[in-house]
């Protein structure tokens, strides 16, 4: 017996069992085809309807694959972080931010030339060097 | 210009927008020498004359500004590094940097109430906050990419990450704890 046959058997109108009391047979006279009325319905399409179904199945599965891509295609959410981590990444991070600034300026003695532009330049005037 | 969607600029349609006016007002993108805050400053001390009677050259002494360290006067006063009362020259690593203007020009002052005044005194200034370059690549050595997402998902008060309306880095990442007046 096959799968659906076997389900078909057990399947069982819920009038038959209320009708009988406890230790008597029960009637199943009044009982519809077992089989699935489906099955059935499948089997009895004509080839247009058919088709017609198939064409119905292959739209839902179009549409079905459509949203399924929507889904992907929606923007990538990011749960707020309540208070922020100070930790390795953090403090690593902050270490190679400090890196963009340069080399740090050596101590020692140097000379230094000046440029013709200094003798008139604000800042030696003193006051204004706006 | 396109915003990764885990980014908060992907919400609003013109982050940036140009403007006709040239006016510094909050939002204003521009360029500043910008030193680097979070260094100990050190102090440039003429030394002297290299030759007695020349003037161009000179001799400096480059060392670590402490506050409590005496200086000692000038042996032989260089012209060209003029310095008045109680100052000193401070060197400062510095660097042009795109920077966000934070807050507008201070309160101009009436002109009658600030005659005889040095300019300095009544000069407007903005307060600006710099940004860093941050992409990946040869000159970015230690390149952290999960602190920039972090910083891209809002994680610290301190930093946001942004993409500039200019050349040069394609990610940057505002320094709210470098924020200065200019």
């Amino acid at each position: 017996m096959g799968t659906k046959e076997f389900i078909g058997v057990i399947m069982i109108d819920h009038k038959d069992i209320k009708s009988g009391a406890p230790g008597e047979y029960l009637d199943f006279t009044h009982s519809k085809s077992s089989v699935p009325s489906s099955s059935m319905k499948t089997e009895e399409l004509t080839a247009k309807k058919r088709k017609k179904l198939k064409e119905g199945i292959k739209r839902l599965r179009e549409k079905n694959a459509q949203r399924q891509a929507a889904k992907l295609e929606k923007p990538r959410l990011v749960n707020p972080v309540s208070s922020p981590r100070y930790d390795d990444i953090f403090f690593k991070g902050l270490e190679w931010l400090e890196s963009l600034a340069g080399t740090p300026i050596s101590e020692g003695e140097s000379e230094a030339a000046f440029s013709n532009s200094v003798w008139t330049s604000s800042t030696r005037r003193g006051d204004d060097v706006s | 210009m396109m915003y990764p969607d885990d980014s908060i600029q992907t919400v609003i349609s013109n982050w940036w927008e140009e403007t006709e006016s040239k006016e510094l007002e909050r939002g204003s993108l521009v360029y500043a020498f910008i030193p680097h805050v979070d260094q100990v400053p050190f102090t440039v001390i003429p030394a002297g004359r290299l030759e007695a009677e020349c003037h161009d050259k000179a001799s400096l002494k480059i060392e670590p500004l402490r506050m409590q360290e005496r200086r000692p006067k000038d042996t032989l006063p260089v012209a060209a590094m003029t310095l008045h009362d109680g100052e000193l020259w401070a060197a400062y690593r510095a660097k042009k940097r795109p920077c966000l203007v934070l807050g507008s020009t201070s309160p101009i002052v009436d002109k009658k109430l600030s005659r005889g005044m040095p300019k300095r005194s009544t000069a407007p200034v903005v307060q600006v906050a710099p940004y860093y370059g941050a992409d990946c690549g040869v000159s970015r050595a230690g390149y952290n990419p999960e602190l920039v997402d972090r910083i891209k998902h809002l994680e610290y008060q301190q930093f946001f990450w942004d993409k500039l309306p200019i050349g040069g880095p394609n990610e940057s990442i505002l320094r709210l704890d470098h924020m200065q007046l200019r």
